[in-house]
Formats: C-alpha cells, sequence, structure tokens
C-alpha cells in the first residue's frame, strides 16, 4: 500500500447557487447527443461533466462516493407507483449516476468501487480505498443532485456539485498529491460539499476522521 | 487478461439467514431441494401479481421495518464498539439498505421510514444501534455489492491496515425492489429455473443477511483468491459475446490456481445472462460441475455473494454441495448440476456474482492447508 | 381505424419517453424500435410497455414477450387489437 498519490488532474462542478447548476447542466446537456442526454439526471450530467476529457483505460480503478445517490430519480420512481417505472427504478439504483456517463462510451473498467455513507467518514473511506486500488491510475469522483420534497426533509442533498480527482503512483507531473498520515494524526472532518469547496480553491487540508483516518491534500 | 489478486484472507466466522434459517438449515434445505420461493403480491401491501420471493417475514410496510429484529439475531457476533474502530473495519454492504422505508412513508407518512430508507441515514442508524465506531466502508453496487465487501476487507488485511474486518450484508425484499423488478419484466409469476434452456426468463427475490469476519490467521477455509470486472455494457445486460463472463472466469486459471474446482454461479433464472454465464464456466472449468442456488433462495441481490459463500462453505464442511434446485431438463450447459454431489476429490470452488452494466465479481475458495 | 391506434401508440411512445423534437410522423410504423432510428433501448421499451399496460389494459408477461410486443409500431398495434378482440369474444 503506497503512502502517497499524485493528483494527475482535478475537475469540480460547484455552481455559485442551485439556480446556476440547473442552468450550467442544462447547458451541458445540450452539448450531448440525444440518445445519451434523454435520460441523464443532474448527478449524471454532472458527473459527465467532471469526466469530461477522460478516457479511463481498462485496467484503471474508480471509486464514486456519494451520500444521498439519485436522490431526484428517487422521487420519480415513488411516484410512478401502483405502476413503477423501469427507468425510474433502474436509474434509481446505485451507482447509476457514474454508469450514465461510463456506459454509452463503453468504458470498461477493472476495479468500481461504489460508496455510500455519510459525511467525513464516507470522504475518508473513499481516500483510503484509492491507497488499496491494484491498479497504477485511480479516480475519485464525489458528487450529489439536490432534490425536491425529500431535500426539503433533510433526505437529499441541498445542493448539486461534484468533483473529480485522477491520481497514480507516478509523481513526474503531478498538480499535487494525497498521502496518508500516520495512526493518531489529526484534521479536518470534511463532508463532501466541504471537501469539493476545499478542492475548488485548490486548499491543502488534512482531511478524514480518527476511526479510518487523516490524508494530507496538497497541490504545487 | 488480469489475473484474480491472490491476498489469502481466512473467514474466522460465517453466518447468514435466508428464508430457511442460518447456513445450517439452508444448506440442508437445499440438499433436500426445497423451495423456500412462494407466490407474493408483489407490491406487498399495495398489492399486484404474485411473484416468487422467499420471505423471512411478512412482505409489510411496517415501521420498524420488519428486518431489524432480523439483523438482532447477529448481535452476538456484530454488536460491539470493538468493531468500527482503526484495526477492526467494517464493511457494510447492500444494494437495498433501507429502501423499503421509502414506500412506507409514501403510503403511511412515516417519517422516521423516510429517514431510514436513505442509505447514508440507513447506515447511521445501524452504527447507532450495533455501537460501531466510524471505521465503516459502505458498499452499494447492486448484486456485487457483498463480493466488493470481502474483497475490500481482505484488501485492507493484506495491507497490514486491519487485524479483523467485519463483512455485514442485508437486503430484504420489499415493495420498492419487488416492484422494480416486476417492472422489468423479470420477476414475474413464473418461478425461476437457473440456467434452464427455455423460452421465457424469470427470477425470485430472496431475503438474505449474513456477515463474515475475515483474518489473516485464524479459520479453517481461505478466501485464496478475488477478481472484479465491469462490462460498462448497458444498464441492463451484458456483452453479447459472453467476454465479459469469459474475463472474470480466467482470471483463474494458470499457475497456482486449483485443477479441480466446483463453480457456484449467479444464475438467476434470466436467460440470456445464464446462457452466456454457463457457456463461460464451462469453457474455462471442463470439468467443473456448475450449480446455482437462487431457483431456492430467490436472488438476495447486494447480500448475494455473502449468503451463497456461507451455503458454500456449509458444503465443504459436510461434503455434499446442493444440485440448481428449480431447475430441470435442458440446461445451457451440460455440466449444470441439478442434484446434489460430493466435494471429494474438489481443491476448491469458483463462487461468481455479477450485476446491471455487466459487473463481475468472483472469488476462490478452499480448505486451509 | 389502424390509422388512429399507431398514430395514438406513437403518441403515447414520444410522451413516455419525452422524445422532444419528435412528432408521430418521424416514427415508422415498420421499423425496429429498439435500436432503429429513435435510437431507444431495451429500457425504454419496458417504459412504454408500462404505459401500454395502463392506457389499453393489456398484460406483457415477460420480458421475452415485452420484445416481441414491441419489434415496431405495427406489432404492437397488432397485439393491442389482438387483445381487444379476445376481451369483446369473450364479453
Amino acid at each position: 500500500m503506497p503512502d502517497t498519490l499524485f493528483i494527475r488532474s482535478a475537475s469540480v462542478f460547484l455552481p455559485e447557487s442551485e439556480t446556476a447548476a440547473e442552468a450550467a447542466l442544462e447547458a451541458h446537456r445540450n452539448t450531448l447527443s440525444r440518445s445519451a442526454a434523454r435520460r441523464m439526471s443532474a448527478m449524471g450530467l454532472a458527473f459527465d461533466l467532471v469526466m469530461s476529457g477522460e478516457s479511463p483505460a481498462e485496467d484503471e480503478a474508480l471509486t464514486l462516493a456519494t451520500e444521498y445517490g439519485m436522490t431526484r430519480t428517487l422521487e420519480d420512481y415513488l411516484v410512478s407507483f401502483p405502476s413503477p417505472s423501469p427507468l425510474a427504478f433502474q436509474n434509481s439504483i446505485h451507482p447509476a449516476g457514474i454508469e450514465q456517463h461510463l456506459v454509452p462510451r463503453r468504458l470498461a473498467l477493472r476495479e468500481f468501487l461504489p460508496l455510500a455513507g455519510e459525511g467525513p467518514a464516507l470522504m475518508a473511506a473513499a481516500l483510503r480505498s484509492l491507497f488499496l486500488c491494484e491498479s497504477r491510475v485511480m479516480r475519485l469522483v464525489v458528487g450529489e443532485e439536490r432534490g425536491t420534497w425529500m431535500s426539503e426533509a433533510d433526505c437529499g442533498a441541498e445542493r448539486t456539485f461534484a468533483f473529480r480527482l485522477t491520481l497514480s503512483r507516478d509523481e513526474a507531473g503531478s498538480l499535487g498529491s494525497i498521502s496518508r498520515l500516520p495512526a493518531g494524526s489529526a484534521g479536518e472532518r470534511l463532508a463532501p460539499f466541504d471537501l469539493t469547496a476545499a478542492l475548488n480553491d485548490r486548499r491543502a487540508a488534512d482531511v478524514g476522521c480518527d476511526d479510518i483516518g487523516f490524508f494530507r491534500i496538497t497541490w504545487r | 487478461m488480469t489475473p484474480a489478486v491472490r491476498s489469502p484472507v481466512r473467514i474466522a466466522a460465517l453466518e447468514c439467514l435466508t428464508a430457511f434459517g442460518d447456513a445450517a438449515a439452508t444448506h440442508a434445505a437445499l440438499v433436500r431441494g426445497e423451495v423456500a420461493l412462494k407466490p407474493v403480491p408483489v407490491l406487498g401491501e399495495g398489492g399486484g401479481e404474485a411473484c416468487p420471493i422467499a420471505l423471512t417475514a411478512p412482505m409489510t410496510d411496517d415501521f420498524p421495518p420488519r428486518w431489524t429484529p432480523e439483523l438482532a439475531r447477529f448481535d452476538h457476533a456484530v454488536r460491539s464498539r470493538d468493531w468500527g474502530r482503526p484495526r477492526t473495519p467494517i464493511l457494510l454492504t447492500s444494494s437495498n439498505f433501507g429502501v423499503d422505508g421509502l414506500v412506507t412513508h409514501m403510503r403511511k407518512g412515516t417519517p422516521g421510514a423516510l429517514r431510514r430508507g436513505v442509505v447514508s441515514r440507513c447506515a447511521a442508524d445501524l452504527r447507532s444501534h450495533f455501537g460501531w465506531g466510524e471505521n465503516i466502508t459502505v458498499i452499494s453496487h447492486a448484486c456485487v455489492s457483498a463480493q466488493l465487501g470481502l474483497m475490500q476487507a481482505a484488501r485492507l488485511l493484506a495491507a497490514g491496515e486491519a487485524d479483523r474486518a467485519l463483512v455485514f450484508s442485508f437486503d430484504f425484499a420489499s415493495a420498492f425492489v419487488a416492484g422494480g423488478f416486476h417492472a422489468l419484466k423479470i420477476l414475474n409469476r413464473n418461478f425461476p429455473a437457473p440456467y434452464a434452456d427455455r423460452e421465457y426468463g424469470a427470477i425470485g427475490l430472496g431475503d438474505g443477511a449474513g456477515y463474515a469476519v475475515l483474518t489473516r490467521d485464524e479459520g479453517d477455509f481461505t478466501i485464496a483468491a478475488q477478481h472484479c470486472h465491469n462490462e460498462m455494457w448497458h444498464f441492463t445486460a451484458n456483452d453479447p459475446s459472453g467476454e465479459g463472463f469469459r474475463h472474470a472466469l480466467a482470471a483463474f486459471t494458470g499457475q497456482g490456481m486449483p485443477e479441480k474446482v466446483w463453480f457456484k454461479g449467479h444464475g438467476t433464472g434470466t436467460l440470456e445472462p445464464g446462457r452466456l454465464e454457463a457457456q463461460a464456466a464451462e469453457a474455462t472449468f471442463p470439468q467443473a460441475p456448475i450449480v446455482g442456488w437462487k431457483g431456492a433462495l430467490g436472488h438476495t441481490l447486494g447480500s448475494c455473494a455473502l449468503i451463497e459463500l456461507a451455503v458454500g462453505i456449509e458444503s465443504m464442511r459436510r461434503g455434499v454441495v446442493p444440485g440448481t434446485v428449480g431447475t430441470t431438463g435442458k440446461c445451457f450447459s451440460d455440466r449444470v448440476a441439478t442434484a446434489p454431489f460430493r466435494t471429494d476429490g474438489f481443491d476448491g470452488a469458483v463462487m461468481a456474482c455479477n450485476a446491471f452494466g455487466g459487473a463481475h465479481a468472483a472469488m476462490l475458495i478452499t480448505p486451509h492447508a | 381505424m389502424a390509422d388512429s391506434l399507431t398514430h395514438e401508440i406513437k403518441t403515447l411512445i414520444i410522451e413516455t419517453l419525452r422524445l422532444k423534437d419528435t412528432s408521430p410522423a418521424d416514427i415508422d410504423d415498420a421499423a425496429p424500435m429498439i435500436g432503429g432510428g429513435l435510437e431507444l433501448d431495451s429500457l425504454d421499451a419496458l417504459e412504454v410497455v408500462v404505459a401500454i399496460e395502463r392506457n389499453y389494459g393489456v398484460k406483457i408477461d415477460t420480458s421475452e414477450d415485452s420484445k416481441k410486443a414491441l419489434e415496431s409500431v405495427n406489432a404492437l398495434a397488432a397485439f393491442i387489437r389482438a387483445h381487444r378482440e379476445k376481451a369483446a369474444a369473450k364479453a
């Protein structure tokens, strides 16, 4: 297990408001082919945006992390009862959001690890999973989509956002690094939104949680 | 082709719950050829077509959900503040978690049910109930969830990041999930017959839960190698050439791999994936009997790898492997075993599962030498 | 009669799948529904099946039956007409 992974590239989608997020995602939808765009949710579009320009090879790895998953699609599926919608059911199944990017392009992956969970522990588990990868190149994709009534009931994300980090074990040409800190280290407990903001600002930070550990993110 | 990763870990403890009961009761029922699936209204209290579902208790809109007391059966092993600490990670896996709560809330307006229906909230509630620390990796990848949990646990142990790892998985049928599979037309009034070459496909759903404690140095059986691969071919279909299945299984051949294995496949009862899997298994392990147990237990979705591992270990302990219960007549491969057979002469078993999006995950199980 | 049923079916497909910028005249009655010019896949077809079942009271049992019924708009119309004839004969 390496002690350090190097950031090769990064992309963050963090608009100032939900209105701005919706506008940006609709603009992105209009750039896609009709068949690709038709079924994409807000989360799918956000992930598609941050994955733009990436061409993961089959022997690479991807960890996905989201606290709430496809909230809007879940809402759509529930209201379809008593005649459940097969499309909404399929799209509501974790990890449909990132599959909306990978499947149309048939981007096979050796290692694909979709994670769920809460806040700082989810981010710590996601970061740790990168160090456990067998592959030499790994990606971390994190994001949420705002729902409607589920978000209002505190059972969905308040904002739509996403980020993608591409890392490898090779330092040459890197933008920064993520290192495992020794047991007993301290740091910030950052939930997905807060980590996204830190990455957006290229802010160095020690992030994680006590029981999983902390990780130092630095930028050149 | 990438060979399977050999980071052997031993199974210090393992148990499951199905509609038949614990691992021993489940194994015995399967050897007798019993089927736990029964016709159940697909929308539970909402009615609907009767489809084959294997339940541990009636599918209701109750809250707290019916599965809360079922998970309490594992309290003796998993309810401890020692789990989820720096050296004792938990891999919590499911494809459903508490989604039944979303339909309960929709029908009855129960706020607690809505909260339980959200994966992150459900995981937090379980952590609180079991007294766990925060060292929990929550994995949700449809039907390969538990297998990925076993894989991550093995990696943590191999990397020296853990002394013991707990993989805990549960999936209980509900109107949310049954309604969805019914809408996909693969859960219908027909009973499943895995690997049967017939005109129509059908799955059953099943309740399932289980846990495994993995260590580097304790236990009679070893997860000797594991492998995963994701086709990303289509949301609900595999590459029709079968390449994804062959790729996944070929990882368990070659130098250092046991020669004589039996094969436990995913085998839900759908036609095309069943055909591709059976043919890939026959091509990869020409001498191996092929079995699948979802024709009796139903598909326990995200938990199937752990449930079926428990049945597989029980098979190795007792020396007899249940056949592919629920399947008769012509199959996609002559290697499909519909009757029980003895484990004498086999060095181990390859157990595979796969999921929507063409996800494949498999492991090699051997007795500890 | 045949024209109005196929027109209804095409309108239902467009509404169910939210096919923007598509009119019934754009859909070829005899062309394959899955993998044809509309770029629909098997999931789209199942979504259409649910809508057809709800609107016409027909029942399509398995995914294999769905594929047959949705080979084309003409095939679907024939399926619905056959169901109506059976129901009328029973009445």
